[in-house]
């Protein structure tokens, strides 16, 4: 008796994103998902959309079909949020209803290409390996990984596929400490901790929505500053990185942006009372801190 | 009007009389239609036919009859009564060819005239119809129009009594909607018309510049820059198409998207494909160039399309290309493209999200322009079978921008700095102009593509980088598969060939040569006030070497006159105790 395929949820939090790039989102997934049912890699597929805008992108009633439809999700959900949970909680309140085997989490700015759930799902084969990432087109991340097995530090919330063991497993992502930035680093340290693998498997693309200076420096999104400084102190300290922690916090309080100070007055009131977030990984097994990334890079996209 | 042009060997009459020697049926008789005194008469009963005219003028029927030619009355303003006319004086005798030479601009009821004579010519064996008609697009006339002139003249192009006015498209549209279609011509033409004054006009002069420029604009937008007369052969045909005017095409995407493939690089052309599916702006159609691609290539291709959403595999259209080099596929996708704007990509390039949005902005901003966005280049090693199984690459490096995001015309000159997948050209360019690529050229055909459509179109920027290029190391490309040597000429060619016409440059160009002239002056001017000072070190190093070398020799000398002194020779035995104590005491230490 042949196992039946896997069954997915592929969820993604919106935020002001426009009603032409969700229809081109539902539009590549559901060919990505039409062809892995073709080929009897994945059974039901649930899609579930998230909004943390000010106000409903989707009215009560209104389709996201589009005369090329229809879609092969089984299930179709809305959900907004009416409050700005970040990525991280977002994800959270849609992790809540999964009912599925697999989970796909992706950024709103993304296109599947057809074969990516086809080759997200062959990642998992391995019952070792707890989550998937995909290769981000046309900036890769410069994050290195195995090339035989696809081990890598940590998986890239834009789109990655994991069990939905590993999500009660661990509890999901952590937005009391990651609003926007390093909740897929934190995920998967976590899931690492927990003893699954995470890899990287090239061959399932998908297309991420960057654009370049013209110097070629990926051009950084409007809440980055504050997040992802918030978000390096916070990941140092969790994971037993206190020196580096503070550190980063010395570098911010001179740092010429009024953001960076302002993150860093903020922080160092958190660490020093018993509000301090709990540490990790006290013996570095997993966590990696290189140079200000997460993972060993093999090229950078910052300035030289 | 009538007309008494005499028949001569190298004019537009003799040029009709061949088609009819070509064309005419086994019938009888020559029917020339508005034949005034009859110029070709004779010529034609010299091909063993005989002629009959055709004319409302009885003074040249007369003059014709004279000449022992048949003739007769006959009005074209009145076309059944006519056709009546002509079937009473042939009687039973076959048409062989029907003539009407410098008539049908004359006449107000064309469609009406031709389509009786394609009914009569149908009944009577289907002779040909010879015609010639001025050419109102005679490059005389194009830049006479351009100086606001319109010299009507008793005859000739701008004849007074001229009530039609025909193109060579126009004329091809007139006669295939009255039932005649065209199997052969023989055009007259003249470089200087009649239309040719005033002489000493400046846009006119084919050797000065604005002429020059302006000849080949003519030149290059279509046929007929220099043909006086459109001399032509028609047959009748049963049937007539439907309006063949020019409809313009309301749904015609902003952009057609041509992918250059050989069929050897699935895995990167999947990619490209979808940084196209991916884009924000879906106002293009995609046309996938098979180029020599071997038909199980072609399948898998085809897969690779069919596997998208329909929303963007609907829009891709795969055409097979065989032979040629590597502008063939351009071409060809150039001639089947229905975007107001043409952009190339090869298989392994992909592009951002805002290609084809920023594009379409730039064509909004600046209609007309090749539009330019800018390129960056990313250096990858391929390797062979590791995405599971199939073929990948590593990324070896950030993206950097080796090419300004502006363009400068004259830096474009020196050499290119615009990647293919940098630019997008209004196809008006193509169906217009007629510049497509110069298959020529094995290498550097979309440097030398550029230059020219730069040139007539000026070009627009995008601010912003906006797709990327594949930089393989240690893999062979049209660097390595052809000689620095062909490299080389090719690029003299092309500036050979730029050379060989006057150069159209965009505002501000005179500013740009002029900084460089100065930069130039500049430079040479420091160069040199450098070689002047150099020669001004080398003189002092030399003169205080002179002085130097004095000095030393005076010291010399000085010494050798103490070692020849008394007093030195008579010391000496004190000097040599003196040096035995001193390498004793040092052996000692002492």
């Amino acid at each position: 008796m042949t196992t039946p395929p896997p069954s997915l949820q592929v969820q993604t939090v919106l935020y002001d994103t426009d009603l032409p790039s969700v229809r081109r989102f539902v539009e590549s997934f559901a060919a990505a998902c039409a062809l892995a049912q073709r080929e009897d890699k994945v059974g039901n597929v649930d899609l579930v959309l998230g909004d943390s805008s000010n106000s409903p992108l989707v009215e009560e009633g209104q389709t996201l079909d589009t005369p090329e439809g229809p879609y092969p999700f089984e299930n179709t959900r809305y959900v907004f949020f009416d409050a700005n949970l970040g990525s991280a909680g977002g994800h959270n309140r849609l992790f809540d209803a999964l009912q599925r085997d697999f989970v796909l989490v992706v950024n709103p700015d993304t296109y599947a290409s057809p074969h990516l759930v086809v080759e997200l799902i062959a990642g998992l084969e391995d019952p070792s390996v707890g989550a998937v990432e995909a290769r981000q087109l046309p900036l890769e991340h410069p994050k290195s990984h195995d090339p035989v097995n696809g081990d890598t530090s940590w998986a890239s919330g834009a789109c990655f596929l994991a069990r939905a063991q590993v999500v009660r497993d661990i509890g999901g992502f952590d937005p009391s400490l990651f609003f926007l930035y390093c909740d897929d680093v934190d995920f998967s340290w976590r899931a690492k901790l927990h003893g699954w693998r995470v890899v990287h498997r090239p061959s399932a693309r998908v297309f991420h929505d960057k654009r370049l200076s013209d110097s070629g420096i990926i051009l950084a999104g409007t809440g980055e500053v504050r997040y992802s400084a918030e978000a390096a102190v916070l990941l140092a300290w969790r994971y037993s990185r206190a020196d580096l922690a503070w550190q980063i916090l010395d570098t911010l309080d001179t740092s010429p942006n009024p953001v960076h100070r302002e993150v860093a007055a903020s922080l160092r009131l958190r660490l020093q009372n018993s509000a301090a977030p709990s540490q990790i990984d006290a013996e570095h097994r997993v966590s990696q801190f290189h140079k200000g990334e997460y993972a060993i890079h093999r090229f950078s996209y910052a300035d030289d | 009007m009538t007309y008494d042009f005499s028949y001569g060997p190298n004019t537009p009459y003799a040029r009709a009389v061949a088609l009819v020697d070509r064309h005419h049926t086994s019938g009888q008789v020559v029917v020339d239609l508005g034949c005034g005194y009859g110029a070709i008469a004779e010529p034609i009963r010299a091909l063993g036919l005989t002629y009959l005219g055709v004319d409302a003028d009885p003074s040249g029927v007369k003059a014709l009859i004279d000449r022992g030619s048949e003739a007769i009355i006959g009005d074209l303003s009145r076309p059944a009564e006519l056709v009546a006319g002509l079937e009473l004086a042939l009687g039973q005798r076959p048409v062989a060819a029907i003539c009407m030479l410098d008539v049908i601009e004359h006449l107000v009821n064309t469609d009406e005239i031709l389509e009786a004579l394609r009914d009569f010519a149908l009944a009577s064996g289907s002779p040909p119809l010879i015609v010639s008609i001025p050419n109102v697009t005679h490059l005389d006339l194009a830049i006479k129009l351009l100086m606001g002139h319109w010299d009507v003249t008793p005859t000739g192009l701008l004849d007074a009594t001229h009530v039609r006015f025909f193109s060579d498209r126009h004329l091809t549209i007139t006669m295939q909607h009255a039932g005649w279609h065209q199997v052969d011509w023989n055009d007259f033409e003249l470089p200087a018309s009649d239309q040719y004054f005033p002489v000493d006009a400046v846009p006119l002069q084919r050797n000065t510049v604005v002429g020059a420029l302006l000849a080949r604009l003519r030149e290059i937008s279509g046929y007929g820059a220099l043909v006086n007369q459109f001399v032509r052969a028609y047959v009748p045909n049963a049937s007539t198409p439907s309006d063949v005017e020019h409809q313009p095409e309301t749904d015609a995407p902003f952009l057609s998207v041509m992918v250059r493939t050989q069929g050897k690089r699935p895995v990167t052309l999947q990619e490209t494909l979808l940084s196209l599916a991916a884009q924000t702006c879906g106002d293009f159609e995609v046309l996938l160039l098979a180029h020599d691609v071997e038909p199980e290539a072609v399948q898998i291709i085809g897969q690779l399309v069919s596997e998208f959403h329909p929303s963007f595999s609907q829009r891709v259209r795969t055409i097979e290309v065989n032979g040629g080099g590597r502008a063939r596929p351009l071409n060809v996708g150039a001639r089947q493209a229905r975007g107001r704007y043409i952009a190339m990509l090869d298989d392994d390039d992909v592009v951002l999200g805002h290609w084809v949005e920023e594009f379409k902005a730039a064509g909004l901003r600046a209609p007309g322009r090749v539009l330019r966005i800018g390129v960056a280049v990313q250096k990858v090693l391929g390797r062979s079978g590791i995405w599971a199984g199939q073929d990948g690459y590593d990324v070896k490096s950030k993206p950097f921008c080796p090419y300004p995001l502006r363009f400068d015309y004259v830096e474009h000159l020196y050499e290119n700095r615009t990647p293919n997948n940098g630019y997008a050209v209004p196809r008006s360019v193509i169906t217009d102009l007629n510049q497509l690529w110069d298959e020529s050229l094995a290498v550097l055909e979309d440097w030398e593509y550029l230059l020219r459509t730069a040139a007539l179109c000026g070009v627009e920027s995008c601010p912003t980088v906006g797709a990327l290029v594949r930089g393989w190391i240690d893999t062979e490309n049209s660097l390595t598969l052809h000689p620095p040597e062909e490299w080389e000429q090719t690029r003299r060619s092309v500036i050979a060939n730029r050379d060989r016409e006057p150069l159209l440059m965009d505002y501000g160009s005179t500013s740009r040569i002029r900084d460089i002239l100065q930069s130039e002056e500049e430079a040479l001017r420091a160069k040199f006030e450098l070689e002047r000072e150099i020669l001004r070190l080398r003189a002092e190093l030399e003169s205080t070497r002179t002085t130097l070398q004095g000095s030393l020799e005076g010291a010399e000398a000085r010494l050798q006159d103490v070692l020849q002194s008394t007093s030195w020779r008579m010391t000496r035995v004190f000097r040599t105790v003196t040096g035995l104590l001193r390498r004793r005491n040092s052996a000692k230490g002492i």
